[in-house]
């Protein structure tokens, strides 16, 4: 039984960065039909904007900040250069050009940073935990768990309660309509990358301080998480990026406590089968929201 | 009197086909004597470079079969070439070093060692027998859904190699791998898959699959089963996939699990678009151009351009890459031959009969 | 009010609005009709700013709008109550009207929206009290009556002073076109200036001031109501149509 809680909190702890992941992703995707590869370039380059303010030693605080500076800056800058000029393409020219953009800020980080690891300092707070009843919690899955609940409030009382929210979720149905109502359309892109970018910044330090390194090729393990953890919710849905995050860290987490260690290494592709599984049984995902996939 | 000219694959005539198949043929021919036109001059460094610009096109046709003719985009085509791959690799490494590299291999396997045009035919199967087990499930989607499925795929591949250690050695570098990817081996092959991919496209199963990607409410309506008219093109993407990963484990010689995955894939996807993922010839043409840019950023990132030479700076060829797909993407994304392919006729002189 | 001079406009490469030219004097209604494919709805969408502008001009009050954008027109008092409805049924029925708003809050001062916006609904709910019933239901639970009640409410949120309806008796029952009309009368009775789009002919020019009849992109002939209904091309434009649909 400890054991089972034991799982059920790491479980909750990585599902939650999942969710968060998803959101950003599912956020541009539920405005544009983008589904962005270059995502997980965000959190890559705020590994190596960590990496340089720890450096200069920048208050805590004050990093945190600049961090979700630098993601939201980068998330602007891809958003307005890159793919506004794309945003009455079909989703798989939107799709292809997101790989290309995420060669570029790959290769960008190669060379100005070069190959290899660099590590991410974090606060030592982080590493301590609390034991209770044979349970142990880190300081870092508690702020994961309580920093996902948070982002995810937020965002939800943006998107329901504000007049951008009510625009952006117009927006998202018809864009023709919405601008034929007043909206400025253009904006609406814009705070979509905003608020993604913001996303892509809290997730960042989360997910690397549980990883302690970053490398140019650091984005692909994010990005894969969150394009199964949306596919599995339901593509565009914010509900679904919840839900299918944790999901996603629900079955990670008792895959590895509870398989045949035979199986193990097969842990990903399992994954996959699932998301597979989803996309032909139920190609709406759980959440339910449908979502026109074919075009 | 021969004529060359374009015809498109809009359309449903089947008119002119074996002139499209020879020329689009041809073409594969006039590429290799090219190439080995331009190796005379050259001198045998640039072998190596012919050889890739080999291997690359027939992996980027074996993707074009799927795109072209179905409509859907596909990540996982390095799943098929691992395929194909670890099954050259398992016929032809030399039965003396087999025992020693891969010990636990069945008798029947291990004692035996085939020559290269059986190996690559059973490649291809091999890649084509995934192909039709995956295909009623992946055929049902298509855009997103099909793309994000198709990643899937090659992930599960890869795991499934990583762990078939009897069979692959699982993470470790499988080598031994003959070095058989030379000229009359690569192009001939490239030749055959050419006019295979042409001759589908032109046959009836690939005009019904053409109608579907068109208009899939109207073919449907017609009659015509949307999964049955794109499991063709897949599969056949798979056997020509799988062909091109013998030739690409024949050209290593020494691999791993590594050397195909999503790295490997994004330049087989750039070359197809680049081209013109409705054309067979557009194939070629992406191959040839993305191929020759590399080797051009290549140089320029180790320093050398020409007689110039300077220090080296690492990620200036993906840059390009990148940029140049993005810019692409926008300015023609129908690729660099669109949807056109070279066609011969025989026209007779018009004779007034009277 | 509106003036439009030979308006080209299409989609990707087709041409379907070819050398149009159109003038409505505010307070006025005009009728735009035409066989299926006339281009009517490509017409309606370059006005409100849908479709660009491949050559003419369009201005409102002496002003050249051609240029601007779709929700820049809406601020200036184009709005388009488009065909098909275009109800957001993920948003409900308040939120659409909401939406409907944004431009009419545009051109007020930050302070004052707050009591334009609380005004605006009050009185759509008034005019459409089956709204009021169901304003916390999403769009797409309306029928197709109600929804068309909420596509005229949404466009008349902006406060326009020009409205194009494209095709709002489209799919209902008989006495549900009665209705939309009576509605359409009522707004013409306040001075409203609209531009309505039908296939059918007669009930729209019982009602406008003015008609213009269109076929293949080309404006075949217009003038008052009476001269439209009585012009002897007028049943042929149509029996074209239907000799087509005959085959």
């Amino acid at each position: 039984m400890t054991n089972f809680i034991q799982h059920l909190v790491d479980a909750l702890s990585v599902g939650s960065t999942y969710s968060l992941l998803a959101l950003g992703l599912t956020l541009v995707f539920g405005v544009m039909g983008l589904v962005n590869f270059a995502y997980g370039m965000l959190i890559v380059w705020s590994g190596y904007a960590i990496g340089l303010l720890a450096g200069w030693h920048v208050n805590v605080v004050l990093a945190v900040v600049a961090v979700i500076g630098v993601a939201t800056f980068l998330s602007l800058v891809m958003g307005e250069v890159a793919f506004r000029p794309f945003r009455k393409a079909p989703p798989l020219t939107l799709l292809l050009t997101s790989f290309g953009v995420s060669l570029i800020l790959q290769a960008s980080v190669r060379i100005i940073f070069g190959e290899g690891f660099r590590r991410v300092p974090t606060p030592s707070v982080l590493g301590n935990g609390l034991h209770a009843g044979g349970v142990r919690i880190s300081v870092l899955q508690l702020v994961s768990v309580g920093t996902g609940t948070l982002v995810v409030l937020g965002l939800y009382l943006l998107l329901q309660r504000t007049t951008l929210g009510l625009q952006m979720r117009a927006y998202a149905e018809d864009a023709d309509v919405a601008g034929m109502m007043g909206v400025r359309t253009e904006r609406i892109l814009t705070a979509a990358f905003a608020i993604s970018g913001v996303i892509a910044g809290i997730v960042a330090m989360i997910w690397l301080a549980k990883i302690g390194t970053v490398q140019p090729s650091g984005d692909l393990n994010p990005t894969i998480k969150a394009f199964i953890a949306i596919v599995i919710g339901g593509l565009g849905s914010i509900r679904g990026a919840v839900l299918g995050g944790l999901i996603l860290g629900v079955f990670e987490s008792f895959l590895v406590a509870y398989l045949p260690s035979v199986l193990l290494p097969y842990g990903e592709a399992l994954a996959f089968l699932l998301v597979i599984a989803v996309l032909v049984l139920r190609p709406q995902g759980v959440a339910g929201r449908v979502v026109e996939l074919s075009r | 009197m021969i004529t060359l000219g374009w015809v498109r694959d809009r359309g449903l005539s089947r008119g002119g086909t074996s002139g499209v198949v020879i020329a689009t043929a041809l073409l594969a021919v006039v590429g290799a004597l090219g190439a080995s036109l331009y190796l005379v001059l050259a001198g045998s460094s640039s072998y190596d470079l012919i050889i890739i610009f080999g291997v690359n096109a027939v992996l980027v046709v074996g993707l074009q079969v799927l795109v072209g003719n179905t409509g859907i985009m596909s990540f996982g085509q390095m799943a098929f070439v691992s395929v194909g791959a670890y099954t050259a690799g398992i016929l032809s490494v030399p039965a003396a070093q087999k025992k020693g590299i891969l010990p636990h291999l069945p008798a029947f396997l291990r004692d035996h060692t085939l020559p290269v045009v059986p190996t690559l035919v059973i490649a291809g199967l091999a890649a084509a027998i995934v192909a039709v087990i995956i295909g009623p499930v992946f055929m049902r989607l298509t855009g997103i859904a099909a793309g994000i499925t198709s990643f899937g795929f090659l992930v599960i591949m890869n795991g499934l190699i990583r762990n078939a250690k009897d069979y692959t050695r699982g993470n470790e570098t499988f080598f031994g791998v003959p070095h058989s990817a030379t000229l009359p081996v690569v192009f001939g092959a490239l030749t055959a898959v050419v006019a295979l991919a042409a001759i589908i496209k032109w046959s009836r199963l690939g005009l019904r699959a053409r109608a579907v990607r068109d208009d899939p409410l109207a073919a449907e309506t017609a009659g015509i089963s949307m999964l049955f008219s794109r499991l063709w093109p897949w599969v056949a993407s798979g056997f020509i996939s799988g062909v091109g990963g013998a030739l690409f484990a024949y050209q290593l010689t020494a691999f791993s699990p590594n050397s195909f995955y999503l790295a490997q894939t994004i330049p087989i996807v750039v070359m197809v678009v680049l081209g013109g993922a409705n054309s067979v010839a557009g194939a070629l043409v992406g191959t040839t151009l993305l191929t020759a840019w590399q080797e051009f950023v290549r140089n320029l990132e180790n320093g050398n351009v020409g007689p110039l030479h300077f220090g080296a700076v690492r990620g200036i060829a993906q840059l390009s890459i990148g940029i140049g797909l993005v810019l692409l993407l926008l300015a023609r994304p129908s690729g660099a031959i669109g949807s056109r392919e070279p066609q011969l006729s025989l026209r007779a002189r018009s004779k007034k009969v009277h | 009010m509106l003036e439009v001079k030979g308006l080209v406009a299409g989609y990707g490469k087709v041409r379907a609005v070819n050398e149009v030219s159109l003038d409505v004097p505010a307070g006025s209604v005009l009728a735009v009709l035409g066989p299926n494919g006339a281009g009517k709805t490509t017409l309606m969408r370059t006005i409100c700013g849908d479709l660009p502008v491949w050559a003419g001009e369009i201005a409102l009050n002496g002003e050249d709008i051609s240029r601007l954008r779709t929700d820049e027109r809406a601020v200036r008092g184009v709005t388009l109550c488009p065909e098909g409805r275009r109800i957001l049924s993920t948003l409900t029925v308040e939120e659409n009207l909401r939406i409907g708003a944004t431009a009419l809050l545009r051109r007020a001062a930050r302070t004052e929206r707050h009591q334009i916006l609380a005004h605006a609904l009050e009185r759509a709910f008034e005019r459409f009290p089956v709204l009021k019933d169901r304003r916390s239901a999403p769009g797409g639970a309306l029928s197709g009556g109600q929804q068309q009640m909420l596509a005229i409410a949404r466009a008349l949120m902006s406060a326009p002073s020009l409205l194009l309806l494209d095709e709002p008796s489209l799919g209902l029952a008989p006495q549900m076109i009665d209705e939309v009309y009576g509605f359409l009368a009522a707004l013409q009775a306040e001075g409203l200036t609209l531009v309505l789009v039908e296939e059918s002919s007669r009930r729209a020019l019982d009602f406008a001031d003015h008609g213009l009849v269109m076929k293949n992109g080309h404006v075949l002939f217009g003038g008052t109501a009476d001269e439209v209904r009585n012009d002897p091309r007028l049943a042929g434009v149509f029996l074209g149509e239907n000799a087509e649909s005959a085959l």
